[in-house]
């Protein structure tokens, strides 16, 4: 499997996916489902950084879509105020 | 009395056909506000807008812009163009529009937006000197 160098992927062997030195919760990407075995190779820590990442990312695509919709606008409104003037 | 014009804002820009006499100063103000869906019209604040301009296209292909005199929040928009900028334009029909440019983040256009208000023929006239 193909891993991008900023994702991890907790279903891969784990001894690939895991990149050292990385900060789970930084990841720009995250390919992400904490099963059990990975706490055993990983550790209690990385696991519950992977699951407030992904509450994170829930949260903000949450955030995305609700300013996102109701600023649509449809109908604009032109009144001219004064006419043309000339000196 | 003034005229309002509603328009679907995503057939924007509005024909508006003007008449510019060079060597003489020309200014039109605007009121313009958006409303959602069948909610209830309110202002654009122009005053977060990046870009603010009225461009002229001669028949020759070259351009002028003038950036408008005001671009106010309340959804308020002037054009002002003096005597010795109309005396620049080339005398003929020339095609001419209003730009404005918005930022992401601002506040009627979360997104960011970029868009013509009018656009029409500017004839643009010499007048009949004095004896």
């Amino acid at each position: 499997m193909n891993v991008p160098f900023n994702a991890v992927a907790f279903n891969t062997p784990l001894g690939a996916a895991r990149l050292p030195g990385v900060d789970i919760e930084r990841l720009s990407i995250l390919i992400c489902d904490p099963r059990h075995t990975a706490i055993n190779v990983l550790g209690r820590t990385s696991v519950n950084q992977c699951i407030r990442r992904r509450r994170a990312d829930i949260d903000l695509t949450s955030r995305l879509l609700a300013t996102d919709i109701p600023r649509h606008p449809t109908a604009i409104h032109i009144s001219r105020d004064e006419l043309s003037m000339e000196e | 009395m003034s005229e309002t014009i509603t328009a679907d804002f995503a057939e924007l820009p509005v024909r508006r056909d003007i008449r510019v006499n060079r060597g003489r100063s020309f200014e039109e103000r605007f009121t313009v506000s958006l409303s959602i869906e069948d909610g209830n019209p309110q202002t654009i604040d122009f005053s977060e807008a990046t870009a603010y301009e009225v461009r002229f296209r001669d028949s020759e292909g070259t351009v002028r812009s003038f950036d408008l005199a005001e671009h106010a929040a309340a959804g308020k928009v002037t054009v002002r163009l003096t005597p010795s900028q109309t005396t620049t334009l080339a005398a003929g029909r020339q095609e001419w529009e209003m730009y404005f440019e918005f930022p992401i983040g601002s506040t009627d256009f979360p997104s960011g937006a970029s868009f013509s208000l009018f656009e029409g023929v500017a004839d643009v006239h010499t007048m009949i000197p004095a004896e």
